[in-house]
């Protein structure tokens, strides 16, 4: 369990040597909540390389101001952000409250 | 009166009167009601050394100046007492209607003292109170007693809030419920009415809140009202899903505490979360006094049905446990309703027992009952209804995890502060939220201080999360704003489309005098100092301002948080300091003068 089966994140290594072969990466996008209507709940999806979130969202059409939170392997980051190879992006509309 | 209905109900178990006297209105509106204006009493009238089941101790049932006016979510009561579970300030919230039928039949404040001498519970219509014979009742558990009581009452419109059987067996994880399914649940409160021989309050008024300023008020509602329903989370996330939608985003950040806090990773939260409970197991949404919200969700699982679960009782039985049956976790959610028991800690208890079980120190034959190894569903259902009876080894569950742990010698495998089970949000990776557990003034605790909303929810404005930059000062903002919503009678929730200068509007048209912003939050500073010093008297010290060892030493293991421990260390002063406390934690004589606190 762990790393591998919650698609956080290959080996540093795999992603230098692959990505530097590749015109594509590969690209884990999940979805929560509303966003998986009419969508999915998880797929690898290939984008070209340096491609950022914002490629990701225009590819499922959501709209950008639609999105509340937006990780790459865990962390928070901004729209603009640059995607790796083998980076998992996890989408969220506003949710919350505990 | 304006806002307040201006009667203190003070009931003697002891001596079986039934007092009434008048609010005083100039120090209600000092600690503005509900949570502060109950702390101030609680304060006053008790040596905080006492023992909690003790007759000494008191019950502040008090509501907000805003509880039963238009103001949405204004609903809400509070439950202020010494905590058994804690040995401090215990000050638990809970909705539903009950809070603004006291109002409106006359009372802004329920006081419980003494001790019966049998099983009783209060019966209230307007002026008509008396204390009744509950001996029919002693045993019940919470639908039952509701049932039971609505019928002799003779008025279906009645609001029952009641004890279960935790309570009447005075577990310190007992919870107070109203309308079956709402719960003053944290600290052990229940146990407390259940130490006074009180089984329940039933009541019923006629009357309406009046405040100063109708037309005033008529434009501030609508504008709160508009904000609620534009901002993201109130408008639209808690609406659709609840609370439990969290269980993906939590985990996702790899803060999701799996199996007693071991991991921040559960592989099978999807099968747990919001999105699994909406499309299979929600039948309507159960929403709380005049909410637009309705968080609040009324599930079915098999032949068990009712209110919940929330996001804290899907974590606490669900990655906590190693569980991924969401079914289970909807039953054992509802043994929690029934019996009275505080979610959080009756589920984390459990947990803790999983690991004493795993590391060997809880031993196979002492366990009457299912194995307590990580995912028994069976184990989940079968220990709570156990704990809820204390029977068996359940009897030794229901004292709460900290108890546990320590009678086997490893206190350290409980996660919690100042003996509260921590709830579901891993610090290793939220560490402005790490500060505000250590700090509780009620011990671990999640709605003291909600940084997950700048940490993880980017609201008001987005945070580093791994960061401790500022976090000190956050927490303290957060904790002082918390605190005068819950004074004020409003649900926590709103704050997640409103700010201080919102309530502070509302304020003003309920009372007819400008409250700004910075009244609003000082206020706020004022009730957490108040409590401080409770607990400061109660014998409580910086070195229970602390994590457990877990989050401080042993790094995340594994997904977005590996690799991180919780840094009190260098939090910790920072935050004192902030407070205006000195180096051990003690708020200075000029703070204390700065808030009318001398």
């Amino acid at each position: 369990m762990g790393d591998h089966l919650n698609g956080y994140g290959t080996s540093e290594q795999f992603v230098l040597n692959e990505a530097a072969l590749k015109q594509n990466i590969t690209v884990f996008v999940k979805l929560f909540a509303t966003f998986r209507d009419k969508r999915f709940m998880t797929r690898h999806m290939e984008f070209p390389v340096r491609s950022t979130v914002r490629e990701v969202l225009q590819a499922i059409h959501i709209p950008e101001e639609e999105v509340a939170i937006c990780m790459v392997n865990g962390h928070s980051k901004e729209i603009g952000h640059e995607l790796a190879d083998g980076d998992t992006v996890s989408l969220f509309p506003p949710v919350g409250g505990g | 009166m304006n806002a307040y209905v201006g009667t203190v109900l003070r009931i003697n178990l002891t001596e079986n009167t039934v007092k009434c006297e008048p609010l005083d209105v100039e120090t209600a509106k000092k600690y503005i009601g509900g949570r502060g204006l109950g702390s101030y009493l609680l304060s006053q009238e008790i040596d905080p050394e006492i023992d909690a089941l003790s007759p000494e101790n008191k019950v502040f049932i008090t509501t907000g100046p805003l509880t039963g006016t238009t103001v949405p979510t204004g609903g809400r009561y509070m439950v202020i007492t010494k905590s058994p579970l804690t040995g401090t300030i215990a000050s638990s919230n809970s909705g539903g209607f009950w809070g603004p039928e006291l109002k409106n039949a006359g009372y802004d404040i329920v006081v419980l003292e003494g001790k019966a001498e049998k099983p009783v519970y209060i019966s209230i219509k307007d002026d008509q109170v008396e204390i009744k014979d509950a001996a029919h009742l002693w045993g019940m558990k919470v639908n039952e007693t509701t049932d039971t009581l609505l019928e002799e009452f003779g008025d279906p419109k009645a609001r029952v809030l009641c004890i279960g059987p935790a309570g009447e067996n005075l577990s310190p994880m007992a919870a107070i419920m109203n309308e079956r399914y709402r719960a003053a649940g944290r600290s052990g409160v229940g146990a407390v009415v259940g130490s006074k021989n009180v089984k329940a309050i039933v009541v019923r008024g006629s009357g309406k809140v009046k405040i100063a300023d109708e037309e005033k008020m008529k434009a501030f509602v609508k504008d709160a009202m508009k904000k609620i329903r534009e901002n993201g989370v109130t408008g639209q996330g808690l609406p659709t899903y609840g609370t439990a939608v969290l269980v993906n985003i939590i985990n996702e950040s790899g803060v999701l505490p799996t199996r007693n806090f071991q991991t921040g990773v559960f592989a099978d939260a999807e099968a747990i979360s919001g999105e699994t409970l909406s499309a299979e197991y929600l039948v309507k949404k159960d929403p709380c006094y005049r909410c637009p919200i309705a968080c609040g969700r009324y599930t079915k699982a098999d032949e068990m049905e009712g209110g919940g679960p929330e996001y804290e009782t899907i974590w606490c039985y669900g990655s906590d446990c190693g569980i991924n049956d969401m079914k289970a976790i909807i039953k054992a959610n509802h043994l929690c309703n029934e019996y009275g028991l505080d979610t959080i800690t009756a589920g984390a208890t459990i947990a803790c027992a999983m690991e004493l079980f795993e590391k060997g120190y809880i031993k196979p034959e002492e366990v009457d009952g299912p194995e307590l190894t990580w995912g028994n569903a069976e184990a989940i259902i079968e220990w709570t209804k156990r704990m809820g009876t204390s029977e068996g080894f359940g009897a030794k569950l229901a004292q709460g995890s900290y108890r546990l742990a320590e009678s086997y010698g490893v206190p350290e495998y409980s996660m919690t502060v100042k003996k509260q089970e921590l709830p579901a949000y891993d610090p290793r990776g939220i560490q402005g939220h790490g500060v505000q557990y250590a700090t509780s003034n009620r011990g671990g605790c999640h709605v003291r201080g909600y940084l997950i909303s700048p940490e993880i929810l980017g609201l008001p404005e987005k945070l580093d999360r791994f960061s401790l930059e500022g976090k000190p000062l956050w927490a303290k903002i957060f904790q002082d704003l918390t605190a005068s919503i819950d004074a004020s009678g409003m649900c926590l929730f709103t704050s997640f489309a409103l700010g201080a200068g919102d309530y502070a509007d509302l304020l003003s048209a309920a009372w007819g005098v400008e409250v700004t912003a910075e009244d609003v939050l000082t206020a706020g500073d004022r009730i957490y100092n108040l409590e401080r010093i409770f607990n400061l008297k109660a014998g409580l010290t910086k070195a229970d301002d602390t994590l457990p060892k877990r989050l401080l030493e042993e790094p995340l293991p594994e997904g977005p948080s590996k690799g991180w421990v919780h840094k009190l260390d260098e939090l910790l002063p920072k935050y004192y300091e902030v407070r205006g406390w000195d180096a051990d934690g003690v708020p200075t004589a000029e703070k204390r003068k700065e808030l009318g606190l001398e």
